[in-house]
């Protein structure tokens, strides 16, 4: 997949992971991984980002007596996943062009 | 590999950024190798999953905006041809420009190396004292129990006394020495590191 598409979807991705409940990153790749190539080293940028954003709050909790980092979705994470369906029907309707430019020739 | 070797070395190949971000990515790593040993997986095949730890630092040193060298590997995916369409005029100027600019770098180099050099002297002459304390524990030590042996008990209890206090002295010198010594040779390090970066990036401009 093109690598800007792909930023653009893993974001989308990593966001729907902690949409039900809170997540951790570990779990997150195991979810996120059977629909979109995705290891620890493109996470944590991303995380990163989308917790800079206010799309998603980070808590520390105690877990087999270590920390872990669990990770919630915010209202503006959540309105970001919501654009991000409104936005597919657009790329639907480019989808469709392509395809008919493609049938043309 | 262990996990403490894997975060040991992750940390040293991201010394150059700031200490909370070292702290923040090692957290990270230290998690991911956990849960996946919670997950059922051997340490070392937990480790050996997270990745390569070169391949790691690299792509992080990467993602960090342009300092020193830290961009260099991104540099040739992006647009790598772009800084060699330098007009003729530059190319001119600069090589025009050879006797000044060369002499005046050489210089920086110069005074780089000697503040270096003298930073280093310092601190070779305090391991010196170091030394020479330890060297006056021991002999204080010796000649005060030769003393107190052959009959002069106050004269040798004194020189142990002191020979002691060398010894506590040297103690408190040997961490103080090593810790200038690991700072020295830091900043050293940065120094030439940002030293040749410019220099690179000088090249590169060519």
């Amino acid at each position: 997949m093109d690598i800007q598409l792909k930023r653009g979807m893993l974001d989308i991705c990593v966001l729907a992971a902690i949409k039900g409940e809170d997540s951790y990153g570990y779990k997150i790749i195991k979810d996120v991984r059977p629909y979109i190539d995705i290891s620890e080293s493109t996470l944590y940028p991303i995380l990163r980002r989308l917790e800079t954003a206010e799309l998603l709050t980070v808590r520390t909790a105690e877990h087999n007596g270590r920390l872990r980092k669990y990770y919630r979705i915010t209202d503006a994470g959540k309105r970001r996943i919501e654009a991000f369906k409104e936005e597919w029907q657009e790329l639907l309707a480019i989808y469709g062009f392509i395809s008919k430019e493609d049938g043309n020739d | 590999m262990t996990k403490l070797d894997f975060l040991y070395e992750l940390r040293a190949a991201l010394s150059t950024l700031p200490r909370e971000d070292i702290e923040r990515y090692v957290d990270y790593y230290s998690e991911m190798i956990d849960d996946r040993v919670d997950d059922g997986m051997s340490e070392a095949d937990a480790v050996a999953a997270v990745g390569n730890v070169q391949d790691i630092a690299a792509r992080i040193l990467g993602d960090i905006p342009p300092k020193a060298d830290a961009a260099e590997p991104e540099r040739p995916k992006g647009e790598p041809k772009r800084e060699n369409k330098l007009s003729g005029l530059a190319i001119l100027l600069i090589i025009l420009g050879f006797p000044i600019w060369f002499p005046l770098l050489m210089s920086a180099f110069a005074v780089l190396l000697s503040i270096i050099v003298s930073l280093f002297s310092v601190i070779i002459s305090l391991w010196a004292v170091e030394v020479s304390l330890w060297g006056c524990a021991l002999g204080g030590l010796i000649a005060g129990c030769a003393a107190a042996v052959c009959g002069r008990l106050p004269a040798g209890l004194a020189i142990c006394g002191v020979a002691l206090f060398s010894a506590g002295l040297s103690v408190f010198m040997l961490y103080a020495c090593k810790a200038l010594t690991k700072w020295a040779v830091r900043i050293t390090a940065k120094s030439f590191l940002a030293f040749f970066g410019l220099f690179k990036r000088k090249e590169g401009r060519i």
